[in-house]
């Protein structure tokens, strides 16, 4: 059997913080994504959603637990997953000083593609992503949109079977942000699993095929939005989404007592 | 893709050195700062100094001026040199004192009785006056009333004239160099010649005039390569590192597949590259301003024999501490999370690099293999040695490796950071109190810039003219580290205009007067209390009461440009800095209580002097006070410009303060002043 695109099992992050002492920003998560599947990780701000995403792409380490992608363990072999993933964040800057194609092209090399393969893939990534009449300008005089654009043209650079994307609509204009919602939408007819970080229900309810919510690095309930409303009785995802928040807030502290202590 | 070619670590980190340098060659700042600063920078600084020096002298050689001559007692021969040396100095008048004059108030022994103030009604003086009439200034000259084949002479002239002071100038000159010549000439006809010539002293230097240069050049060159070297590498590494972090790319990096230690090693190589560069560019301008004869360098310059390029390759023996200061200021950087940031970390990181360079200037100190060992001062010390042609294989091999050890340490713990977590998590947590802390360190970072100028560059030019260079520390150093203050003030969440960061609004009516009814008593304080007390426990040394420069600069000067250059100046440019960019950035970063008194430290130090840190640090106290209390410069302003006119009128018994009105009335204006400040203010900021 294949392995899963994602999966986490356990997962734990705490950080230290001179101010508030020790920070559980991920406690036990357990979450599987399936391959052409678009899963949205839905939360409160500071609820532990970048954390996770931050973990699963190697930027960090989990404290303890794992995390696999593509069946691969990312304490194992950071590098080997770093080639199976596309990872975008909704702050992800582009280097000012250099133009939109030279930013392909660096990461394309980055990626190990040799010179023609780069060529042949950044001039169909130009077109794809309709970056082209822009492509030799530097990157400090785009606009928000095209920037995005050439995000994301860098993210599937290497074409991963694997997105992570974290708040990808976030600072965006309604124009970039639903050009970013076409394209999480183009990516599962490609086969891709996509798994994004997100506080605006209305994406959510849009895009994905299945839903995590997650508060206080605790993901409290996963499935598709008719299962989530079923089990809340509520018509909503903003309801559905207070009514689980709520719920979560009565229980946590005798489910878990010691975790919130600093 | 399944079938994703790799490529190896080594080409990977070409690439990523590749990226940084084509962005770094795009970098309009950076280029600026490393290569056509130093390009122009130093010619235009070497030979603007040298013209200003000619400027001065020559405006005034220039100058047409009368002089009177009171000669008729005076030896005819000697008579004539003195007018064909006066004729010979430059434009001048030269007029025989009329007969009717009545000359013997020239020749008066007596003191006119020093009475400031009413020295006008002395007859004394009007006559003298009344004889120096128009003229620039009157010379007079008699045979000694002791020795008759002596003579003696005396040139009155105006203090607040500078033509006047040039003529006295000039006739000092022309006595002297014919006091010089008689002397000479009958040394001469001593029997048996000049007696002083039975022993004669010459010194000669048998070292080759390439080890000369070399000593030379290698008691500078490391300190000075170090410091371009860091200078040009700042501005890469800040771009690579905290710039990344801040314009959020180094995510993006992170999770390409490339390991952390190729990331930092493309990047280091980069920071490398670019310190290495604009050391070479500045030692190429330096090295063409001296073969041009603008600067005289030891090594470099015209007329010795210069080095030759065998020696010059005892530079490899420094390229230990380049790669070592590169990997610092990467380090430095990489910890920053934000451009700013890394920029305050960086300066006292670079004072700290420089320091241990400092042992070549100990001229005994060998490089022995514990000292190669030490940071920067080992390939500083065998550079010295190298270049003075002394090489050792021993410590040369124990620094070479010691160094590469100490980098490999760094880049290593630089990988490390670049995979850390701390940059990406809970920034905006403490982001107020790292706000204060950036704020404070920012306050402290450029008082001490401050304070460092001011010895280093402001010290440097009032040896050079201590008018001129007050002028220019007060109207050039202090505002442009005013202007760079502000522009590098950390940005806050809630951005504070320059107008209020540096406290310039108009203060309330009541503050203001307030203010200014305190300065009789705050200088009658000084003046009668402080100085007379300071003065019996410590006493000036004789030296500096008797040094003449100092003296005879200032009291050259006329009231009016004392007052502008001694009070005026001070009081606008040294409170923009102190208590506008300074108390603005502390105060901010600190409870009012600690930034009044590091701010009142910093400008106390400023002074450079042992018996002027107390007034000046206590007058800081209160003019920062007076700052914060009316959220307005202008009192401070008010303040410190009367009371240093008083203090410096009065220490030149210009005016005199001993029972007039200021002693009499002084401390008791400062009760409704005091009264008026305690009136709340307009609006708190």
């Amino acid at each position: 059997m294949q392995a899963l695109p994602i999966r986490t099992t356990n997962l734990c992050k705490t950080f230290d913080d001179p101010k508030r002492g020790t920070v559980h920003a991920v406690r036990d998560l357990n979450l599987e994504c399936n391959e052409g599947e678009i899963f949205g990780l839905l939360g409160p701000n500071g609820a532990g959603k970048t954390t996770t995403l931050r973990m699963l792409s190697t930027i960090l380490a989990p404290t303890s637990g794992e995390a696999e992608l593509a069946g691969i363990r990312v304490s194992d072999d950071p590098l080997e997953v770093r080639r199976r993933l596309g990872f975008l964040s909704g702050s992800t800057g582009l280097y000012p000083r250099l133009t939109a194609r030279e930013i392909l092209e660096y990461f394309g090399r980055l990626h190990g593609l040799d010179e023609a393969q780069l060529q042949a893939r950044v001039e169909e990534l130009l077109d794809t992503f309709t970056i082209r009449p822009f492509a030799d300008g530097r990157c400090e005089s785009l606009s928000t949109g095209q920037r995005q654009r050439v995000s994301i043209a860098r993210a599937v650079l290497h074409d991963p079977p694997v997105l992570i994307l974290d708040e990808p609509t976030t600072g965006l204009d309604i124009l970039a942000a639903s050009d970013m919602i076409d394209f999480i939408q183009s990516r599962k007819e490609a086969g891709t699993c996509v798994l994004f970080s997100t506080h605006i229900l209305s994406e959510a309810e849009r895009l994905c095929d299945r839903i995590g919510v997650i508060d206080q690095g605790r993901l409290l309930a996963v499935g598709s939005l008719e299962e989530l409303r079923a089990q809340t009785g509520k018509e909503w995802l903003e309801d559905v989404f207070r009514a689980l928040v709520q719920d979560a807030g009565t229980e946590a502290p005798a489910a878990t007592p010691p975790a919130n202590e600093g | 893709m399944s079938s994703t070619p790799t490529c190896s670590p080594g080409q990977q980190t070409w690439i990523l050195w590749r990226c940084e340098i084509r962005q770094l060659l795009r970098d309009r700042r950076a280029l600026f700062a490393g290569v056509l600063l130093p390009a122009l920078l130093y010619p235009l600084l070497f030979w603007s100094q040298g013209k200003l020096e000619n400027v001065a002298e020559g405006i005034m050689a220039e100058r047409e001026l009368t002089m009177i001559l009171a000669l008729e007692d005076v030896d005819a021969d000697l008579n004539a040199e003195l007018r064909a040396g006066l004729e010979a100095s430059g434009d001048v008048t030269l007029v025989d004192l009329a007969t009717d004059q009545d000359a013997t108030s020239l020749w008066d022994t007596e003191e006119p009785a020093s009475t400031p103030g009413d020295s006008q009604a002395d007859p004394l003086t009007l006559a003298r006056l009344e004889l120096l009439g128009e003229s620039h200034a009157l010379l007079a000259g008699r045979r000694s009333t002791l020795k008759d084949d002596r003579h003696e002479f005396r040139v009155f002239y105006n203090v607040q004239s500078d033509d006047s002071r040039e003529a006295r100038g000039r006739s000092r000159d022309v006595i002297r160099e014919l006091a010089s010549r008689t002397r000479k000439a009958r040394l001469d006809a001593l029997p048996g010649g000049d007696p002083g010539a039975h022993l004669s002293f010459e010194s000669i230097d048998v070292a080759s005039d390439e080890d000369k240069s070399g000593a030379g050049l290698g008691r500078m060159l490391p300190l000075f390569g170090l410091m371009m070297l860091l200078t040009g590498g700042a501005f890469a590494a800040l771009g690579a590192f905290a710039g990344e972090r801040e314009g959020k790319t180094l995510e993006t990096l992170l999770v390409q597949p490339i390991p952390a230690r190729v990331v930092a090693l493309g990047k280091y190589g980069a920071v490398l590259c670019a310190g290495l560069a604009t050391l070479l560019i500045n030692l190429i301008s330096l090295g063409i301003c001296a073969s041009m004869g603008l600067v005289e360098m030891p090594g470099l310059g015209e007329g010795s024999a210069g080095l030759p390029p065998s020696r010059m390759l005892a530079g490899f023996l420094y390229l230990p501490a380049c790669t070592l200061a590169a990997a610092l200021l990467s380090l430095f950087c990489g910890r920053a999370r934000t451009y700013r940031e890394g920029q305050f970390t960086l300066f006292p990181v670079m004072l700290l690099a420089l320091l241990p360079s400092l042992v070549v200037m100990q001229p005994d100190l060998e490089a022995s293999l514990l000292l190669c060992i030490v940071p920067f001062a080992g390939p500083a010390l065998l550079l010295r040695d190298g270049l003075a042609g002394q090489f050792a294989i021993l410590p040369t091999l124990l620094m070479f490796a010691s160094h590469g050890l100490w980098t490999w340490l760094i880049l290593e713990r630089l990988k490390n950071l670049l995979d850390s977590e701390r940059t990406l998590s809970s920034t905006d947590l403490t982001a107020e109190a790292g706000q204060r802390g950036l704020s404070a360190s920012h306050g402290k970072t450029w008082a001490f810039v401050g304070v460092l100028g001011v010895y280093l560059i402001g010290s440097r030019l009032q040896q050079w003219n201590l008018a001129w260079g007050l002028a220019l520390t007060l109207w050039g150093l202090l505002p442009i580290l005013t202007a760079l203050a502000l522009r590098t003030r950390p940005a806050p969440t809630r951005p504070v205009a320059v107008k209020r960061f540096l406290s310039l609004s108009l203060p309330s009516g009541a503050h203001t007067l307030g203010a200014v009814l305190l300065i009789p008593g705050l200088s009658w304080l000084m003046v009668e209390i402080y100085l007379p007390f300071q003065s019996r426990i410590l006493p000036l040394p004789q030296s500096v009461l008797e040094n003449e420069t100092l003296g005879l600069a200032l009291t050259q000067l006329s009231t009016p440009v004392l007052i502008f250059l001694m009070a005026i100046s001070p009081a606008i440019c040294e409170e923009l800095f102190f208590r506008g960019a300074i108390l603005g950035s502390l105060r901010r970063g600190l409870t009012p209580l600690r930034a009044l008194l590091w701010q009142a430290m910093f400008f106390g130090a400023a002074h450079a002097s042992l018996y002027r840190i107390l007034p000046t640090a206590g007058l800081g106290l209160l003019l920062g006070a007076l700052t914060l209390r009316s959220a307005s410069l202008l009192p401070a302003i008010l303040v410190h410009a009367g009371y240093n006119a008083v203090v410096v009128l009065a220490g030149m018994e210009r005016i005199s303060t001993d029972g007039t009105w200021l002693a009499t009335f002084g401390p008791w204006l400062a009760i409704p002043g005091l009264a008026l400040l305690a009136l709340p203010a307009k609006k708190r900021d």
